[in-house]
Parts: C-alpha cells; structure tokens; sequence
C-alpha cells in the first residue's frame, strides 16, 4: 500500500519531502508490546519450569501413576511324603450392586442352586441401595463360571484366592487353620505365617484416564515374593490310622478326649500327632473351640505310672540296682505323714526292679527311688526335658512343670517317685520313652522337616539337640524290662504285637480337680511303647482323658497302641528283627 | 523489494539466472541494474519442501497406523492370552483341589474298602530270594463293603474276606488258584512248624501280589532271621 503512495508522490510532488510515517515510534511500541508479551511468557515459564517445576512434574505423574498389587500366594502344607495338607486355590468372592438389581427375588431364586444358599436370604441380602457388597465369599472359579453365565444384572465377581484342606480334619491340631483374610489364625499356619504368607509385590504404571497402561511410559514391577511351602515330618497315613483308632477309643469308652504320639526315636520326627475329638480345618468355627487345640503340646497332666520309667531308668543309671535286684515291697508305705498303697492290694510281696516295672508298684518305685535320693530324680527327671520347652515353636505349648528341688514337700519325693507332683505334655511324655529307645540320648523333638522356598531352595532346620541322660547299657536295660510290661504278668498285655518284641508301660494318672484342688475319680489312662523292643523304630504313645467305661491304661490305650503300631510298622516297613524276648524274672523267693 | 522502488521493471527474461545478473552487476556497477526474479528456485524449493513435509506427515502417520496396529494387535493378544491363562488357572485350581481330595487318606480308604481290602491285623514280610516270612500272619478280618459279583470266593472260613477280591486287571490273577496255593502252603508249613500261610501287607491283598509289592521295598530294610 505504502509503495504505491511513496510512487504517486514522487511522480506528483517531486520536492515534497516523502513522509514515511513514523517508523521508529510504531517499531518502539511493537517492540515494547512484544518484548512484554515474551516477558510474561518467559516470567512463566520459569515459573512452571523452573520454580514450580519439580512440584508440577510430580503432581502430573501422580495423576497418571497406578499401584496395584500382586498378591503373594500362601505357601503349602505338605506331609514327609509330599501329600498336600493345606493348598491354596483361585476361587472368586461374588458381590453385587443393589441399585442394579431390579427383582432381587429373581436373582435371589438363581443364585440359590449354585451357591447353596437359601433363596429367600439371598433375595433379602440383595435388597437395598448399596452399590457394593458381598454376597458370597471364596467360591470356587467353576461355580462363578455357572453363575457369570447366567448373565445377571448386578452380580459381579472379584478374584480371590481360598485355603483348602483337602484332608479336613488330618492332622487339623497341628496345621491349624485361616481366617477370613487367609491368614493363620491357628497352629502352625499362625506360627509361620510369615513364612507361608510370603511378601506381596507390586506394580506401578503411567495410565491414561480409562485406567489402562500407556504402553511406553515405564513400569516398576517388584515382583511377590511367594509363600514358602512347608514339609511337616508328619506320616499323613499314620496320622489317619492313629486318628481314627484314638477317635473310636474315646467314644467307646465315652472319655473327654485323646491323644495318640507316634515318634521317630532316632531322628525326633514326630510321624503322627492325633487328638480327638478334633476339628475340620475347613470349617473351623463348627467346631467347639476345646476342639481347636492342639492337645499334645497345649494340655499338661501328671504322668502318673509312666513316669516310673524316669525313676528306674535313674536308679539303674546310677547303679542302685539292675533289673534283677530284689524288692520286699509291703501292702502299706508312710512316707511323710501318708500312707502310700499300690493300686491292686496286696501283703508283702517280692518282686524284682523288672516286677515293679511289670506289676507298676508305686510302693517298689519309693523305694528304689530313695536309693539316689531327690536331688538326683530331680536332675533326671530335668534332663527327661520335663519342665522344658520341647523345641516344636508350637503356640500356645505347656512345656509341663516340676518343682525345684529345694521346693520339695515331705510328700514331694515319694509322689514325684512314681508320676504325681509334676506335669508333663504328651510330647514330653512320649520324649522320655524315645530317649530310652534312643539309647539314652534325647533327641529334641521335630515336627517341621523343611521349608522349600518358591524358587526351590530347601531350608533345613537347625541340626536337633540331643542330651545324653542315660548310658547306652541302662536304656537296655530300661528297654528289657519295659517288654516284661507287654509280656505275660504285665499290665499290658494287650499291647502285643504278633511276630514283633514291644516294650512299654501303661499309666492309670488321678486328674487334678480344679475345684477342690484333689483328685477326683477321674483318671487318663495311657499306654507308651516301643517296637521292636531290641532295636526300637517306633515310640508311640497313647492318652485317654476321663474315660468312664474302663478305666486302665493296659484295657483302654494298649489295643490303641497295638492298631497304631502295627500299620506304622507296615508303612514304614519295618519288620520282626525275629530275636525272642528276653524273660526277667519278676519275683522272687517264690 | 520495496528497497528499489525506482526502478522499472525491466522485460523479465525467463532464461536470466541469477549468476548471470551477478556478473553483470559486478562487471558494470551501477549501470543497467535489473530486477532479477527468484522465481524459479523459489518454485522449485517449494515443491520439494511441500513433498518433503507431506511425506514426512505421510510416513508420520502410516508410523501412528502401524504403531496403533500393533498396539491393539498386542492388546487384543494380551487379551486372549489373560483369558486363556484365567481358564488355565481355573482347571488347575479345580484339578489341584480334586487331587488332593483323591489322595487324602480318607479317600483312599474308601476306595480300597470298595476294592473289598481290609486293614491287616500284623504286619508281615517276605524276604527274597529265600522266601522267610518276617512276623506271624493272621487272616485280616473285617467288613467288606462291596464284592463284584464275579469275585470268587476263595475256600476256607479263614480266608473268606481275603478271597473275596475282585481279580486285578493287568496281572492275570486268578483269586481262587491263589487262595488254594495260599492255602496249600499253610498246610505244608504248619507241618514243619512254619507259619508260611499268606502274606500280608499294610493293606491285605492277595497273595502272589502283595508278596512281589512288598517285599522289593522291603529288601534293603530286610534283617536277617536266626
């Protein structure tokens, strides 16, 4: 525009000096104008970039960071011979929308089938406003599958996992169980928990405002760290036969309950640890809570004749006497101020350490007992492991009690003697037998044989401790006269194995009223023994708590033993070592 | 262009380069100055410009197609892949859960009483190659739950709940042969004050069987009898 005019100027008006207009000020001004304008977006720009901009930065990758969590899987229970006794599996939790439901009864009425629930309950939980809520919990994948098909309004499902024990109630006092959340609440899935739970991971990721990854921004990913799987020394076919013969005895002979320990002597792996009644470990809030423990380890109870091995084992170990050393046992003993008696009554009688264990004499037991003194049975009794943790981390274990020595009524010594005054746990109970099968040496008691990692290392645990208490000659002597029990004039024949040499000792022990603080009519009758006797494989102990048909521990916990005994040794594969028993002579005189 | 705004525009000659015009300019200084026209590189840069932008925006955009492609090939992919492994999960789950149902002890109980074994009463062991029964064998006792009709039942009171097994595929076992043999043996043994009448393991199974069952495992464990 401007060229043209400057050219009709110059034709027209040639002296006229050209005005340009004013350049200068119009080229100030815009400069000025844009000067400012880059001011303000460089004063911004510093502002965003370089004052705010860390601040900023991060609040925008908030916003498009996602964390979702990968669940860990709970490890496994497995037996000794990798039988699954607790697994996890994927199973769905199934919620609902009750704002989307239309007919709750209709829904109510379909779900029924599948989910085994009644309709009318199902159509009630469905009724409402409430946007989110559970309708059933840990259902498995194939049942969500039959409920998904079904295409119902409101009905969602959300991915889960589930604790399930194949076995039910196998071994249910030793494995425990799991709450709501899937953590142990009970037994050995509460005291390793931390190991069977493993370390959720997690996944961290740029997502665009659907939720979904941006495909190149980059991702964390801690991956979980799986739960370790757990291999208890546990036998579960021993575990079944002791469970069912233990459950069958105490209803037969209507007792509280009982207890079945079944041990390996020489490594302390404990094969079967049953109680009953007991408790199905996928249900456990069905089950009283008494149910829930696990009797072995958590009740203590005086020992009664069984802890007669403890004394005689120390009266030989200390060279007081031998299995053949004679007795003149009278009907009555006073010992501080009371009168002791045997429980069969009987005048003076002649009868060998081997008979005293055979016919179990408490009043023979005094007196061979005083031949060391307290002091030393206290010592012994300690070195047993009474009193003492057994090494199993099992929650909520009584380890059994004795009093100090120095503690020691007038009445203390001769009681403590033959098994009152002092308590013991099952486990205990059955360790004082495996450590004469053991040849004296104790071996600290196992339940847990490893734990194998997820990436498949194999964690042994810590090599056991053993203790010597009694010589290697002593234990075979213990062992000699423990089959004089089993054999003809003992108290438990009927513990007897065909073709096989088995020792033992049976136990009739008074239980502790609580209220009175005396004892009561009520008794456990129990029978403890090994087999074979000469090379002893097995130690099984058997307890039967308030039975009220029989009474004794050689009529009610010998057959027991027998049962348990004899399929474990057909498990194991163990046979007759075919060597005939020796006879000790268990009177005297004549 | 409005810094020569005297000059007039001269017949632009179409063949006139720019290298001429700058030869000319140097050569006679100030006279006969010419506009010269750019014209035709200016044209010629411009088409090579817009292609070179249009193919880049092409090849731009074929990049998104491919890239967005393959994206949703992957993501269609991941898809399957996630649903194929859901439903893998889920049959594991179920077959796990089923396995270990199976295998409890309790289960296996069941199944063996319905294959019509009982618990034996003894352990018993059979060494080889010589054959000494290890332990005392007794007849096992006890209820049978269920007898396929076509089991013979094997002679003998004794061992009426042993010979009532059903014959066990595979092995060409006849119940009824076995239990005469089994019974046979006793006889003979009882003779020379042996007990050789049958063995029997964890579960009583007939003889010829539960004799090659155990003892191979056995072996090794095996004690030497006086």
């Amino acid at each position: 525009m401007s060229k043209r005019t400057n050219r009709s100027q110059s034709r027209g008006m040639l002296d006229t000096p050209i005005h340009l207009g004013d350049y200068s000020k119009r080229g100030l001004i815009l400069i000025l104008v844009m000067s400012l304008m880059f001011l303000i977006f460089a004063v911004r720009l510093v502002d965003l970039q370089a004052i705010r901009g860390g601040e900023l930065a991060s609040a925008a990758l908030d916003q498009r960071l996602r964390t979702q969590e990968i669940p860990a899987q709970r490890g496994m229970i497995v037996d000794t011979n990798g039988t699954a006794l607790a697994i996890t599996v994927e199973a769905r939790d199934v919620t609902a929308d009750q704002s989307m439901i239309e007919d709750p009864a209709v829904v109510g009425q379909a779900l029924s089938p599948i989910l085994g629930a009644d309709a009318d309950i199902l159509a009630n939980r469905l009724t409402g406003d409430r946007r989110f809520m559970y309708v059933a919990k840990g259902i498995s994948p194939d049942k969500w599958e039959q409920i998904s098909a079904l295409r119902l309004p409101g009905i969602f499902s959300e991915t889960t996992s589930r604790r399930i024990y194949p076995a039910g109630d196998l071994a249910a006092n030793v494995i425990g169980f799991v709450g709501d959340e899937g953590s142990g609440l009970g037994g050995y899935e509460y005291a390793y928990e931390k190991e069977l739970g493993g370390t959720p991971g997690e996944v961290t990721f740029e997502g665009g405002p659907g939720g979904r990854a941006i495909p190149t921004a980059a991702n964390v990913r801690i991956n979980a760290e799986q739960g370790v799987d757990i291999q208890l020394t546990i036998d579960s076919d021993i575990q079944f036969v002791a469970q069912q013969a233990i459950s069958d005895a105490v209803t037969q002979a209507g007792a509280s309950d009982g207890t079945v320990v079944v041990m390996d002597p020489k490594s302390g792996h404990i094969l079967a640890l049953a109680t009953a009644p007991t408790f199905d470990a996928n249900d456990p809030t069905m089950s009283d809570e008494q149910n829930l423990k696990n009797r072995p380890l958590t009740d203590a109870f005086e020992p009664g004749s069984t802890s007669k091995v403890m004394t005689l084992a120390a009266v030989i170990n200390e060279g007081a006497a031998t299995p053949y050393t004679p007795f003149t046992v009278p009907g009555v003993l006073n010992r501080g101020d009371k009168d002791f008696r045997d429980h069969t009554p009987h005048g003076t009688i002649n009868l060998t350490l081997s008979g005293i264990m055979a016919k179990s004499s408490n009043i023979g037991t005094i007196l061979a007992a005083e031949r060391i003194g307290g002091r030393k049975l206290s010592k012994y009794i300690k070195k047993f492991g009474i009193g003492e943790e057994t090494g199993l981390n099992f929650p909520g274990e009584n380890k059994g009690f004795i009093p100090a020595y120095e503690d020691w009524s007038p009445t203390s010594f001769p009681t403590i003697a033959f098994g009152q005054g002092l308590s013991v746990n099952a486990v205990q109970a059955a360790g004082v037998f495996a450590t004469i099968a053991n040849d004296g040496l104790r071996v600290q008691p196992s339940l847990v044989a490893k734990l194998i990692h997820a990436d498949g290392t194999v964690q042994e645990p810590e090599p056991p401790v053993t203790t010597r208490v009694v010589s290697r000659e002593s234990a075979k002597q213990v062992r000699s006269m423990l089959e004089s029990v089993v054999g003809d004039g003992g108290t438990a024949t009927g513990a007897s194995i065909p073709g096989y040499r088995v020792g033992g000792k049976t136990g009739t022990a008074q239980i502790v009223n609580q209220v009175t603080g005396g004892y009561g009519r009520d008794v456990i009758a129990s029978f403890i023994g090994m087999a074979p006797a000469d090379n002893p494989q097995l130690v099984v102990a058997v307890f039967i708590s308030r039975p009220q048909a029989g009474r004794y521990g050689g009529e009610l916990a010998a057959p027991v033993f027998k049962k348990v005994t004899s399929y474990a040794l057909g498990a194991l594969e163990i046979p007759p070592t075919g060597a005939k028993a020796p006879r000790l002579a268990l009177t005297f005189g004549g | 262009m409005s810094a020569a705004p005297k000059l007039e525009p001269t017949g632009i000659s179409e063949s006139v380069t720019t290298e001429y015009a700058t030869k000319g300019v140097r050569k006679n200084m100030r006279a006969n100055l010419r506009l010269v026209s750019p014209m035709r590189v200016q044209k010629a840069s411009n088409g090579m410009f817009v292609l070179v932008v249009l193919s880049a925006l092409g090849l731009g955009m074929l990049g998104i197609l491919v890239i967005n492609t393959s994206l949703a090939q992957g993501a269609f992919t991941l898809g399957e892949l996630r649903s194929q492994y859901g439903e893998l999960a889920r049959t594991e789950a179920t077959l796990t859960e089923e396995v270990a149902a199976l295998s409890a002890p309790e289960a296996l109980e069941t199944q063996a009483r319905a294959l019509g074994m009982v618990p034996s009463q003894t352990p018993v062991f059979i060494q080889i190659p010589d054959g000494t029964v290890m332990g005392k064998p007794k007849p096992a006792r006890g209820a049978v739950i269920a007898t396929p009709a076509d089991a013979t039942v094997g002679e003998g009171a004794e061992m009426a709940v042993v010979g009532d097994l059903p014959e066990t595929p595979g092995i060409g076992y006849d119940p009824a042969t076995a239990d005469a043999q089994a019974n046979e043996e006793a006889q003979s043994a009882k003779a020379v004050e042996k007990n050789n009448e049958n063995a029997v393991g964890v579960w009583s199974e007939p003889v010829v069987i539960e004799a090659e069952v155990v003892s191979e495992d056995a072996l090794p464990d095996t004690v030497q009898v006086e």
